[in-house]
This record gives structure tokens, C-alpha cells and sequence, in this order.
């Protein structure tokens, strides 16, 4: 069972590093760090309207996307809500049989997201030992999470991931839930809350089922209601959910410290994992553990010991 | 007749009687000489080792940072070593319990006081324990294991005529150059003080050449050892260093730094050293261990995956140059660094002359097979010269590299084998010349001042641990 579960985290580890080979161009990585204050992470369920400043965010990037691909916008998708969103929304609500006001509402997504065949999951049991092992796997690009018990996969739903913007990217990382719920709106009829430094991620479901299998979301993970239903019963408080894929496109080389929260520290975390120092995980919190490999990392190799990541560390660990 | 007849038999007879006791007592004699006295018992280093018996050895591995990416593989390397070894010896087992290196020592040590210690532990700094259970390891030699350790690797693990650990591999402290850039050339090997300053010069103005540690005692030590071969204890814990060494080294560093080919801000400079090297910033870099030289020859691309290394042993070129760190005077003498060695102990009450003898066959084989395992991922040298082309072709590293380590090695100096002296030179290292050496390169000593302080403190701190007032060399 161990064996399996480390040769998953060495496969996410080898995604991550694979990925930032790739890396974004650091003009994109400067802007990702530019960002004005919007609600991070998917957790945004609020009404959109027209108003001085101007409301931001994801959830507006994502009203922008389907609007445009349902022919009722032509500007840019850039998750600002301006005049001509406000029109786009206004054309939207007429044809759909709604006050034409430009005030897009929660329960306005139905209208703008067609319904289709919920696919089923692959369901290889009924349902996991009560006193099982378990965590959950969230690939990011086959859009799939895969709950394993005692090391083995056990059942697989596909998922909405965040869409590749900077706003959006669903937090790569290992996290634990950290709450749930039974939500309604924009998150179906579960949630489960990650315990993401840098933002309100969840596991959830949706009043968009079109959305599944795209890559749709503000960060977090949708789910069918039905399938978030059945995952809700299997997974307590502080189960573990590994979310694996392309690396996030952010600015390396800042110092860090105990303290330091961000996708970079899970960077970090990660790199110092695959060389084989114990991180005590990626969940983007730089803690007594990560400060503890990065003193041997340094001792080992000869560097200034202080615990801290500072230049060299980034070119040690080969992140620059 | 038959009087003389008998007379001649008696005689005869006294004459086997006194020559088989002549031999008895030669062969007792030889035996007696051979017997390794360890803690009052006296063991035989020839005795048979029975087949029928099963011999159970425990071995403290050191659990090793190999690079390299993905899990840590020397446990199974390790535990291939031992089927191999199992092979042979079918009746041999061996326990391997896994230890921090870092924790290592002060647990063999609660263990050496307890009277428990492991059959074979895993050592670097210091390899003779202050315990009567420690068993030498230079009457189990036979010839074979003679001509077959090299001597830089035997002098790091002796007192004396007495071997206290098989040797297995040696590191060094270095200095790393690109080949050639922006005026700048350097080849892998020997490095005097006057070569490095006219290559320096020849940088473009406004760079600094030279990134370093200044948190690294081993940037002032290494310059030390290169010029007069001494690390700074000898073995009776005794100060090496001179202070006209001592100068040599800190004037050196002063005038680069007065000359811009090193920065003045040690803190910032220690930290970014692999950048500013990186970014082409730089053209050396110092000090560097094993392992950042692992980092190099990989970043670069130098460092082939053991299956295509046999292309990569056959590069004559380099795009960087590893050298000692630069000596003063004529050739380069000594490079510090450290051997590794498995120590072995016997256990009390004693199990046996045929266990010890088990014991001592594990140690031999890991030393030479596990040890060349671990050399060729860590970049160390192998104790065994039989080894070496092995090691080479195992590194991934071109000829040119493996070569001038092999050189390099060959004047290896390592710290004393005494458990307790090795341990005050690293301590003295580390809180002596360490800060010192920051303060001489924040400026807030000039080279007198730095030495005579350094001198001071190194006096104290030896006083300190071995209860005697040292004297420095004049």
C-alpha cells in the first residue's frame, strides 16, 4: 500500500517538474504576481453587476467565456465587468426570458449553462471500508479524481478543473479537508473546503453539469451532484486530496522563511521532495519541516545554514 | 649392543621430543604474537571462520544523501551488497540499521558507552573511538588488502601503524571555475595563488571572479592545507598551522577583495554565489564539496546517466575546471578533505574469534563494494585503486574530471583518525575560524588582526578540550 501511494506522489512530483521545464514566459509569471485584490480561489459566489470600481474575478472570467461562446459577447475575457459585459449580460437575460437589467445573479447560471447527460463514474465497489485508508487524487489533466483506499484505486469521477488563466489554475499541491458542508447555488449540493494558503478551494458540486470534463472552474473541483454526494460520505475532516498537473505560473525567487505561504513555496516543497529530503508534504506552507530540509539541504551541499530558501536553494534545487 | 642399540632409540626419542616442543612452543609463540589484545581479550585475526556456524553482524550504514532525484537508493544498493556477500558466505548475515549521518556519531557513541556497540559502524570524522572495544583493522589485512588501498585513504584512517577503520572513499574541498569566459581560462588540477590572481585579472573589470562561502571555514582552511599539507590539529591535537600560513591565506583573500575580484559584502555573496557563477557573473566558485560539484557537472549536462557514461568517459573537454584551492609556494602539497571508513568493535563479553573475523569480511567487502557504489553517485574517490576504472565509468563524468579528482585525491589530508582531535577541528573550525574568517571579509579585521585573534581562540579552545594549552607553531 505504501509503495503505491509513494509512487504516485513521485509521479506528481515528476508532473510538476516535467511541467516547469515548460516554463511560462516570465513576462506571464511578472503578471501572475500583479494581481489586484479579487477573491482567490473559487469560493465566489456572488452577484455581478455594473459598479465604480469595477467588480473583478474569476467568476466574472468565467460569466465572460460563456457568454462569448454563447454569442452574446465580443470583448476581451480579461474578468472585469464592465459596460459591455453588462450589455452582453442584458442580451443574455432577454433571450432567456429574464429582466433584461445586466445584474447577473446566481440563479441566472442555469440558464447560461445548458444541462447535458451526466457521465457516469467509474465505480469499480459500492463503497470503501469504513475504517479504509483513503485520499484523493485530483489529475488535473485527465480532469479525473480518483479516490484510493489502502493504496489502491478504488473509483474514479471525472471533475472540472480551473481554467488556464492566472486567475483560475486549481492549486497543485497536497491538501486536507478541511470542512464540508451541505451548500447549495453555485456549488451544488456539497462541499468540501481545502485547506489552500492562498485561497478558498473546495471539492464541490454544481448547478453546471456541462462544466464537467472541462477545464471550467475557478480553481476548484466540480463535481455531478451525485458524485459529490457519495464522495461527501467517504471523506472526514483531514483526508488527504493530492491535486497533481502543470505547474502554476509564478515568480520564483523570493526568500522564504518559516511563515511564507504560496504555490511557489509548493514548488519548493515539492523539488525537495523529489531529491529525497522530507518536506513534511507540498501544502504550500513553509513550516518546521520544510525549514528542517532545507538545513540539511544546505549542510549536505555546503551552503549557509539558516533554514531559509534564499537564491542559491532555487539554483540548487534547479527551479532556476 | 643392545645397550647402544636402545641408548641411540632414547636418544632418538629425546631428540623428536625436544624438537616437537621447540615447535609447539614456536607455533604457540606465533600464535601468541598474532593475538590482537582489544579491551583484554585476545583476538585471533587468522582464526577459521566455521561453516556451520551462523554468524550474525549488526552494521550501522550512514543513510546517505545520494543525488540524483527520485527515492534514495542506496538502501538497496546496500542490501545488494550483502546478497553479494551472502553468496559467498552463506552463513554470514548482516543486520543493517540505517542512521542519520548527522546522528550517527553521538548514538555509536551512547552506544560505545554502554558496552553495545554495533559490529561495524559507518564513520567520516574520526575513526578511532576512546573505547577498549574498538578492534584494529591492520592485523586483519592480508596482502591482497595492502596493495590494494591507496595511501592518501590509509593515512585518514591511522594512528600510528595502526588502520582503525576500512577505508572507502574520500571527498574533497574544492574550487570550481568555468573553463573560459570573458578572458577568464582555467584547467582542471593543481592551482597556485599566482595563476589564479593573472587569470582573474584578466576578466573584464567591474566582475567579481570569485563567489564564495563566507560562512565556510573550508575557504580559508583549504588554502591552508594546500600550501603546507597540514589540516589544523595533528594527532596529538597539536596546532599545524603556522601564522606566516595563516597570513599568506588572509592576505590573499584581502587583495582580492581590494582589487574587486571578490566581493565585499560576504553576506549577500554567500547566498547568490551559485547564481552569480550561473549567470556567468562569476568564474569560480568556493568552497565546493562533493556534492555541489554533483550539482555542477549535472547543471551543465557533464553528468551522463550511468548507462551512457561510457560516452561520457571518453570527453577530453570540459566547459568547467575543478582545481585545489590555491596553494603558496612551489606545489601544490595537501587538499583537505575526509575519509569514510567502517569502524569495527567487538561485542562484550566477546562472541568469538571466528565472529570478529566474520565481521571484519563484511567490513572488507562493503568497504569495496558498497564503497564503489557510493563513490560513483557521490563523486567521491574510492579507498581501492582496483576500483578506479569502475568508479570512472560508474561517475557519468568525463576523463578529464575523474582524472583530476584521482590527482587531487592523491593529496588528500584528511582530518586526524582520533575520534576526539577530529572532533575539535571541526569544532574549532566552526566557531573559530568561521566567524573570524567573516569578520576579515566584512572588513572588520585586517589580516594581522584576523590571525591573531584566530590564533588566540584556536589556543583556548584546544586548552579547552584537551585540558593542555597548545602552542602555536612559530
Amino acid at each position: 500500500m505504501r509503495v503505491h501511494r509513494s509512487r504516485t506522489c513521485r509521479m506528481l512530483v515528476f508532473c510538476v517538474l516535467a511541467g516547469m521545464m515548460t516554463a511560462t514566459p516570465l513576462s506571464y509569471a511578472a503578471d501572475a504576481l500583479s494581481l489586484t485584490p479579487v477573491p482567490a480561489g473559487c469560493a465566489v459566489d456572488r452577484t455581478l453587476f455594473l459598479t465604480t470600481p469595477r467588480m473583478e474575478g474569476p467568476d466574472v472570467v468565467e460569466l465572460q467565456e460563456h457568454l462569448a461562446a454563447s454569442g452574446y459577447y465580443d470583448g476581451a475575457i480579461d474578468g472585469v465587468y464592465g459596460p459591455l459585459t453588462a450589455q452582453a449580460v442584458e442580451k443574455f437575460q432577454a433571450a432567456a426570458g429574464l429582466v433584461p437589467d445586466g445584474v447577473f445573479r446566481i440563479a441566472h447560471w442555469p440558464y447560461l449553462l445548458p444541462d447535458v447527460n451526466e457521465q457516469p463514474a467509474q465505480t469499480t465497489q459500492q463503497a470503501p471500508p469504513p475504517d479504509a485508508d483513503l485520499y484523493l487524487l485530483v489529475d488535473t489533466r485527465t480532469l479525473t479524481l480518483t479516490v484510493y483506499v489502502d493504496g489502491e484505486p478504488f473509483k474514479t469521477y471525472p471533475v472540472a478543473v480551473g481554467r488556464p488563466t492566472r486567475y483560475t489554475l486549481s492549486p497543485i499541491g497536497e491538501w486536507r479537508v478541511i470542512n464540508k458542508g451541505r451548500w447549495g447555488g453555485g456549488f451544488g449540493t456539497r462541499w468540501m473546503g481545502l485547506n489552500v494558503p492562498w485561497g478558498i478551494y473546495g471539492i464541490h458540486g454544481t448547478n453546471q453539469p456541462g462544466s464537467i470534463g472541462h477545464r471550467a472552474s475557478a480553481g476548484c473541483i466540480r463535481m455531478y451532484n451525485h458524485d459529490v454526494e457519495e464522495l461527501y460520505e467517504w471523506v472526514d475532516i483531514g483526508t488527504r486530496v493530492i491535486i497533481v498537473g502543470d505547474p502554476p505560473p509564478v515568480q520564483i525567487g523570493r526568500r522564504m522563511q518559516v511563515g511564507t505561504t504560496g504555490e511557489d513555496v509548493v514548488l519548493v516543497q515539492f523539488r525537495l521532495q523529489d531529491i529525497g529530503l522530507d518536506a513534511g508534504g507540498a501544502d504550500g506552507r513553509y513550516g518546521p519541516n520544510t525549514e528542517k530540509a532545507v538545513r540539511r539541504l544546505q549542510e549536505i551541499y555546503g551552503l549557509p545554514v539558516d533554514g531559509t530558501v534564499y537564491s542559491d536553494i532555487y539554483y540548487l534545487l534547479g527551479l532556476k | 649392543m643392545k645397550n647402544g642399540k636402545n641408548r641411540l632409540i632414547v636418544r632418538g626419542l629425546l631428540a623428536l621430543i625436544v624438537v616437537g616442543l621447540a615447535l609447539g612452543g614456536w607455533k604457540v609463540f606465533q600464535w601468541q604474537s598474532r593475538l590482537v589484545d582489544v579491551g583484554g581479550v585476545r583476538i585471533d585475526p587468522l582464526a577459521e571462520i566455521h561453516p556451520n556456524r551462523r554468524y550474525e553482524v549488526v552494521l550501522w550504514e550512514p543513510d546517505l544523501f545520494i543525488p540524483g532525484g527520485g527515492t534514495n537508493p542506496q538502501r538497496e544498493a546496500v542490501l545488494e551488497a550483502v546478497r553479494e556477500l551472502s553468496h559467498i558466505y552463506p552463513n554470514i548475515s548482516v543486520e543493517v540499521v540505517f542512521i542519520d549521518p548527522a546522528e550517527l556519531p553521538s548514538r555509536l557513541q551512547e552506544a560505545l558507552d554502554a558496552g553495545m556497540p554495533p559490529d561495524i559502524a559507518g564513520t567520516m570524522l574520526g575513526h578511532r573511538f576512546d573505547t577498549p572495544l574498538q578492534i584494529p583493522v591492520t592485523p586483519f589485512l592480508s596482502e591482497v588488502n595492502r596493495a590494494d588501498l591507496a595511501a592518501p585513504a590509509v593515512a585518514g584512517v591511522t594512528i600510528g601503524d595502526t588502520m582503525w577503520a576500512w577505508p572507502r572513499w574520500i571527498t574533497m574541498d574544492l574550487w570550481l571555475h568555468h573553463a573560459s569566459i570573458d578572458g577568464f581560462t582555467m584547467a582542471s588540477g593543481a592551482l597556485d595563488d599566482d595563476t589564479f590572481l593573472e587569470r582573474a585579472r584578466a576578466v573584464q573589470p567591474n566582475r567579481h571572479v570569485l563567489a564564495y562561502n563566507a560562512y565556510d571555514p573550508r575557504l580559508f582552511a583549504g588554502m591552508i592545507t594546500a600550501t603546507t599539507g597540514h589540516g589544523l590539529y595533528d594527532e596529538t591535537g597539536t596546532l599545524q598551522w603556522t601564522e606566516e600560513a595563516m597570513l599568506q591565506a588572509a592576505h590573499f583573500l584581502h587583495s582580492l577583495q581590494q582589487e574587486k575580484l571578490m566581493s565585499a559584502q560576504p553576506e549577500q555573496v554567500s547566498r547568490s554565489r551559485l547564481e552569480n557563477f550561473w549567470e556567468r557573473q562569476a568564474a569560480a566558485v568556493a568552497p565546493v564539496n562533493h556534492l555541489l560539484l554533483h550539482h555542477a557537472f549535472t547543471r551543465v549536462g557533464e553528468l551522463t546517466h550511468p548507462e551512457e557514461s561510457d560516452a561520457a568517459a571518453g570527453h577530453s573537454s570540459s566547459v568547467l575546471a575543478v582545481t585545489s584551492p590555491p596553494y603558496f609556494g612551489d606545489h601544490l602539497v595537501g587538499v583537505s578533505g575526509y575519509v569514510a571508513g567502517y569502524a569495527v568493535f567487538r561485542r562484550e563479553p566477546h562472541v568469538g574469534d571466528d565472529h570478529t573475523r566474520a565481521v571484519m569480511l563484511v567490513a572488507d567487502h562493503l568497504s569495496r563494494r558498497l564503497g564503489l557504489w557510493q563513490a560513483s553517485r557521490l563523486l567521491a574517490i574510492p579507498a581501492h585503486p582496483s576500483s578506479l576504472s569502475k568508479w570512472a565509468v560508474g561517475t557519468g563524468l568525463p576523463a578529464v574530471h575523474t582524472n583530476a579528482l584521482v590527482a587531487l585525491a592523491e593529496r588528500l589530508t584528511a582530518p586526524p583518525a582520533d575520534h576526539h582531535i577530529a572532533r575539535l577541528e571541526a569544532e574549532a573550525l566552526e566557531k573559530v575560524i568561521a566567524p573570524k574568517l567573516f569578520d576579515l571579509l566584512a572588513g572588520r579585521l585586517d589580516p594581522r588582526a584576523f590571525v591573531e585573534a584566530v590564533r588566540r581562540e584556536l589556543e583556548a579552545i584546544a586548552a579547552a578540550r584537551l585540558g593542555t594549552l597548545r602552542a602555536i607553531q612559530p
